[in-house]
Order: structure tokens, then C-alpha cells, then sequence
């Protein structure tokens, strides 16, 4: 009798995970990608076919682009096999490039900043500015909630408004910093709140658990219907606070040196600036990406809807080509030196990080020193032409 | 003077073999041969040395580290010792209470430390109780079982001759099964000291603000192997420290020997 049971279960299970792929199969097949294939008409492929090993965080903005153009076959068109790791942060993907474990990595600032330092990782363009999608929430019967919009500070409340604060944030990330930067504001720094340091997907239960006081969250987190469902209100966003938070694609020399990888990264930023043209052209592309980018993370387990995607990924800048061969030669001078915007951009969260002892002065001169054979502007020219 | 000479070959064994290893893994850093991301032991050392007097990049210096990590861990540690180590030797001895409990306990069992962190926020919140149950459900299970089987394999011929002095059963339990168990309890102790050093970096990813586990995955934030690697190292310098003082207690309360 056990036996028939057992026979019987495993028999479903069996055919469950048939029924499951079939009907994976058909919403995929049912994807017109056709609008977006010809956004990548003009791109010649290559001449020798390669694979491009990227880590990346499933379901960001900074993955759309390279997304879309793996999943609509354009870069497979292109003769370009892509490798997909996933990675939970920008740091964590530098190592992998470090070890040679990867050819691309798409990162945050976190990342940007750890390649930079250790002189490791040369920056190919940037993606998008992720200032948008960081911010901090309150209760609806917080007392923040019923704060004053400060127009100078960019945010809710005043300095005695927020100090003592209990405030839940990842240590070390852009949430940190928005939170350091916002307080300076004030006249406060990050000792007149209460920190509480946490990895962000441990905020967010927090948050929905009631425990704490504010709560920094990011990217799609901050567009779950639930957010709003529950009465949490926004007192802090990157944008409005006025900082630089910047994504991008990484690489190392190995890469470069090997002229077959070259190529295809050439072929992938190609790709990738003519994804973002085409998602920029309409609404109606945008919610299309949305919906690819929804179904990935469907995928991959993570619970968000179309609609909350397409609200995510609307709010973001993304950087086309002719503003990143600005941002990699326009040269400008600040307290630090001269640089290229690409780098004077990164100096605020250097000030931040050096503050708060995660970097040194050194860490930055170096930076500053190796600008050149950190940012590689010869990949943008070439595309360019 | 045998034995001196003995224990003076085992030290110098043990000196040579430490040279060894720190020349290998020097050699190895030197050339890259493990890839770029390895500091060497001079990194590691130097590592020590910075933050002895310096907070970054995590924050706070090694010796708050350390105190926070020892308060979390010893916490989660001693509630998993008072609570374990009577219910194993409860469930070894007492067969229907072992029927009760055994089928939650086994359910339990395999559950990761990282699993709870979710449940735990919800539950208790990120203060230091929430971290020190995170170090709990892992040293638990050892001193669990070990007391458990420690207990079960207690001499039948010494129950059998407490029942024939008329003993009752909680009588021979406390004085004939728990001495006998001692040395597997000692035992679990041991492996749930280093489980609960060893699921310190997960507890700390609930909330931390200082830490070895913390300092680790900051480091790890920063591009600073040297200082991931030094976390491990005083880790693993303390769980040493630990087992070698386990011993001596274990030495004193079990001079008798095995029942």
C-alpha cells in the first residue's frame, strides 16, 4: 500500500513539472519581441561568435537592457552567447570579475567603488541613476508622516523631527549614505538618529512586522502595492535630496586584451544603448520591458506584478551613448583634482564613505590617479562611429 | 621523563607544522597562485594591527568586535546548553516523553540558522535576544542529541544494580545516567560552541552594528580580504580558546572517568 502511495506521488510530482514547463513554453512563445528586433536591425553581428560570462541582479533597472536583448534573441543574433550569473550585490560581483569567474559585471555604486579602489574593474559606461528607487518610509501614524516638506532639504521634517530616530537600513549601501547625506542637510549626522544595520530584504519584513521606526528600502521594494496597502509614507527620496547614484557596466584588462570578448562587449553595449532608445520611444515599450522583466523574476521566485514593474522601471534615468562619452570626456575640476565627470560624480559617496572610515584619502587618490585606465572611453567611441 | 620528552615533540610538531602553513599560504598569495584576491598572512597580520586602533571599514574596533560577537554568541550558547542538554537527557531516558517531543524535535533538526532570521524579526525583533535564538537553534541540536545518546548508552548492569538497592527510576536517572552521560555531553558542548561560532556571520546579518560576523561582511562590502580574512582567523583563535578551556572543565568534573 506505502509503496502505491509512494509510486502515485512521485508519478505527480512527474507530471506536474511537465504540465509546468509546457505552459512555461507557451508564454514565452507568445512574447512578440518584434518591435524590439528592429530597434537592433542596423547592428552587423560578429565576426567571430563568443560567450560573454555577466553576473548581474536579477529583476533591477541596471539588468533591463542586457536582459531584453538576451531574451528577445538579439544578442544571440549578434553571435553572442551570454552566460548569466546571478549576483545579490555590486561587491560581491566585483570578486567574481576579480577571480576571472566573469567577463561583465552590471553594479551599483557599491561595486563601482570597490573595482575602482582596487584598481581591478574598468568602468565601460554607465547604465542608469538609481536615486530614484532609494528611499525611506514611515507609518502612517508616525509623526514624521505628518512632518513639513522642507523644499531646501528635499525631505520631511526638521533636524528635532529626526533626531533619535530608530532608523533600519543596509550598512555600507546607498541607503546608508542617502540617509548620512539627508541628515548633513540638517546639520545632523548619521550619530543623532539610531541606526539600525540590516541586509534590505530583512528591512522590508521589519517594516511589514511593524518592528522600528523608519525603513530604508530600495529598487522594486519600494513599488509593491503593499507599501501604499498598508499606510507606509515616503519621507526621503534619493532623487528629490538631490544625490548621485550611479549604475554601470564593468569589465577587466584580461577582457579587453582577448580581441574575440572585446568585440562582444562592444556588440553587447550596442546592444544595450539601442534597448535603452527603444524603451525611451514610448509608453507602450516601457510597459512592454516591464512585462519581460516581471516574468524573469516570476522565474526566478520573486513576487511582483506587472504594473508595480512598469511603476519601478518608469522611474528611473537611464544613460543613452552620446551622455556617457560626455560623462567619460568632459573634464572638470573640484576639491579633489581634475577628472572626468564619470568620476566627479562619484565623489559624494566617496566623501560619505570616507567619513565613515569604509575608505581612506588614499583610496581616492588612487582612484583619481588610474582615471584613465579605469574608464575606458575607447568602447564608447567605437560604437559611436 | 618519557612523557616530557613526548610533549616536547608534540609542541615542535605542532610549531612546525603552523611554519608550514603560513610559508605555503605566503608562497601561494606571493604569486597569485590562488588568484588576486588572497592576502597573505602579512596582510592578515597587518590587518590585526590596523584594527586594533582603527574603526574602518566596518565601523568599530577588533576588541568591540569581538565583545559583541562573544555576547551573542556565549548567550545563544548558554540558553542552547540549559535547554538542550535537559531535554536530550529527558527524551534518552523517559520513552514516552521522547515519543512526544522526538517528531517536532526532528522537524526542526535540519532547519538552517539563516531560516529563522525572517521569523525572528517578526517574532522577537533585531535586538540582541533575536540574534542570540539565531545561535540557539544551531547550538541546540548537538547538545540535544548528544545528551540523548550519551544517556542511552549508560551501562544497563549499573541501572540494574541501583533497581536491586531499590531505586527509583528518577533516582537512578540523576545519579546513575547523567554521570554516565557526562563525556557525550562534554562533547555536544564542544560542537555546539563551534556551531555557534560558526553561525555567527548569520546572525549577524539580522541587525549588527559591530561584530565579527558583521566585520566580515563589511569587509566584504570594501574589497578588504585581508580584513574577511582576519575576522575568520580570530574566529577561529577564539572557538580554539574555548574548546581548550572545555577541556579543563570537562578534566575537573569528569576526573572519575567514564562510567
Amino acid at each position: 500500500m506505502k509503496r502505491k502511495i509512494a509510486i502515485g506521488f512521485v508519478t505527480t510530482l512527474m507530471l506536474s513539472a511537465c504540465v509546468t514547463n509546457n505552459i512555461a513554453a507557451e508564454t514565452k512563445a507568445a512574447d512578440d519581441f518584434t518591435s524590439l528586433r528592429e530597434a537592433y536591425a542596423d547592428i552587423e553581428p560578429l565576426t567571430d561568435p563568443a560567450t560573454i560570462r555577466y553576473i548581474g541582479t536579477i529583476g533591477l533597472q541596471l539588468s533591463a537592457p542586457i536582459w531584453l536583448a538576451y531574451e528577445s534573441g538579439g544578442l544571440e543574433d549578434a553571435g553572442i552567447t551570454l552566460d548569466f550569473t546571478p549576483a545579490s550585490t555590486g561587491p560581491l560581483s566585483i570578486e567574481a570579475l576579480t577571480a576571472g569567474e566573469v567577463d561583465l559585471v552590471g553594479t551599483g555604486i557599491g561595486g563601482i567603488a570597490v573595482g575602482t579602489i582596487q584598481g581591478t574593474a574598468q568602468m565601460l559606461c554607465y547604465i542608469n541613476s538609481e536615486a530614484s528607487v532609494q528611499k525611506f518610509y514611515v507609518a502612517g501614524d508616525s509623526p514624521l508622516a505628518d512632518a513639513e516638506y522642507n523644499e531646501e532639504t528635499g525631505f520631511y521634517g526638521t533636524a528635532e523631527d529626526w533626531k533619535g530616530r530608530e532608523v533600519y537600513m543596509p550598512a555600507g549601501t546607498t541607503l546608508q549614505y542617502l540617509m548620512g547625506y539627508s541628515m548633513n542637510k540638517l546639520g545632523l549626522s548619521l550619530q543623532d538618529i539610531t541606526p539600525v544595520y540590516m541586509d534590505a530584504n530583512n528591512v522590508n519584513t521589519a517594516m511589514y512586522a511593524g518592528k522600528g521606526e523608519v525603513w530604508g528600502i530600495w529598487n522594486y521594494l519600494c513599488y509593491a502595492a503593499s507599501v501604499e496597502e498598508n499606510g507606509y509614507v515616503p519621507v526621503i527620496e534619493g532623487d528629490d535630496v538631490g544625490i548621485y547614484l550611479m549604475t554601470a557596466y564593468c569589465t577587466n584588462d584580461k577582457v579587453l586584451d582577448d580581441p574575440v570578448k572585446r568585440a562582444a562587449i562592444e556588440k553587447i553595449l550596442e546592444y544595450h544603448f539601442a534597448t535603452i532608445e527603444w524603451m525611451k520611444e514610448s509608453e507602450e515599450n516601457m510597459y512592454f520591458a516591464s512585462e519581460v522583466m516581471q516574468q524573469w523574476c516570476e522565474e526566478e521566485g520573486l513576487d511582483i506584478s506587472v504594473d508595480e514593474m512598469h511603476r519601478y522601471m518608469s522611474d528611473s534615468t537611464f544613460f543613452g551613448l552620446p551622455e556617457n562619452i560626455e560623462m567619460w570626456t568632459e573634464e572638470v575640476t573640484n576639491d579633489h583634482g581634475t577628472m572626468i565627470k564619470a568620476l566627479d560624480d562619484l565623489q559624494g559617496i566617496m566623501d560619505f564613505y570616507v567619513e565613515q572610515g569604509n575608505y581612506t584619502e588614499d583610496d581616492r587618490a588612487a582612484m583619481i590617479e588610474n582615471q584613465n585606465e579605469l574608464f575606458d572611453v575607447d568602447i564608447l567611441n567605437a560604437i559611436g562611429q | 621523563m618519557k612523557k616530557d620528552e613526548s610533549n616536547i615533540k608534540y609542541v615542535f610538531l605542532t610549531i612546525v607544522t603552523f611554519i608550514i602553513f603560513f610559508l605555503t599560504w605566503q608562497l601561494l598569495a606571493e604569486f597569485d597562485i590562488v588568484g588576486k584576491y588572497m592576502p597573505s598572512p602579512v596582510d592578515v597580520f597587518r590587518a590585526f594591527v590596523f584594527k586594533l586602533s582603527n574603526i574602518g571599514p566596518d565601523g568599530s574596533l577588533l576588541s568591540t568586535n569581538i565583545l559583541t560577537s562573544l555576547k551573542v554568541s556565549l548567550l545563544g550558547f548558554s540558553v542552547a546548553v540549559v535547554i538542550g542538554i535537559p531535554l536530550g537527557l529527558f527524551m534518552g531516558w523517559y520513552r514516552l516523553f521522547d515519543r512526544i517531543v522526538k517528531t517536532l524535535f526532528e522537524l526542526i533538526r535540519p532547519i538552517p540558522a539563516v531560516a529563522w532570521i525572517p521569523l525572528m524579526i517578526v517574532w522577537v525583533g533585531v535586538g540582541l535576544t533575536a540574534k542570540a535564538l539565531i545561535i540557539f537553534f544551531a547550538a541546540f541540536v548537538p547538545c540535544v542529541i548528544n545528551s540523548y545518546t550519551g544517556i542511552r548508552q549508560t551501562n544497563p548492569a549499573l541501572i540494574n544494580v541501583a533497581k536491586t538497592y531499590g531505586a527509583s527510576n528518577f533516582y537512578t536517572f540523576l545519579h546513575v545516567g547523567v554521570p554516565s552521560a557526562i563525556p557525550m555531553i562534554f562533547a555536544g558542548m564542544r560542537v555546539a560552541l563551534s556551531t555557534s561560532w560558526g553561525t555567527l556571520v548569520a546572525a549577524e546579518m539580522l541587525a549588527a552594528s559591530s561584530g565579527l560576523g558583521y566585520m566580515i561582511s563589511m569587509a566584504r562590502s570594501f574589497g578588504r580580504a585581508d580584513v574577511v580574512v582576519l575576522g575568520m582567523v580570530v574566529i577561529g583563535a577564539l572557538g580554539y580558546i574555548f574548546t581548550l578551556l572545555f577541556s579543563k572543565i570537562e578534566s575537573v568534573i569528569n576526573k572519575g572517568g567514564t562510567v
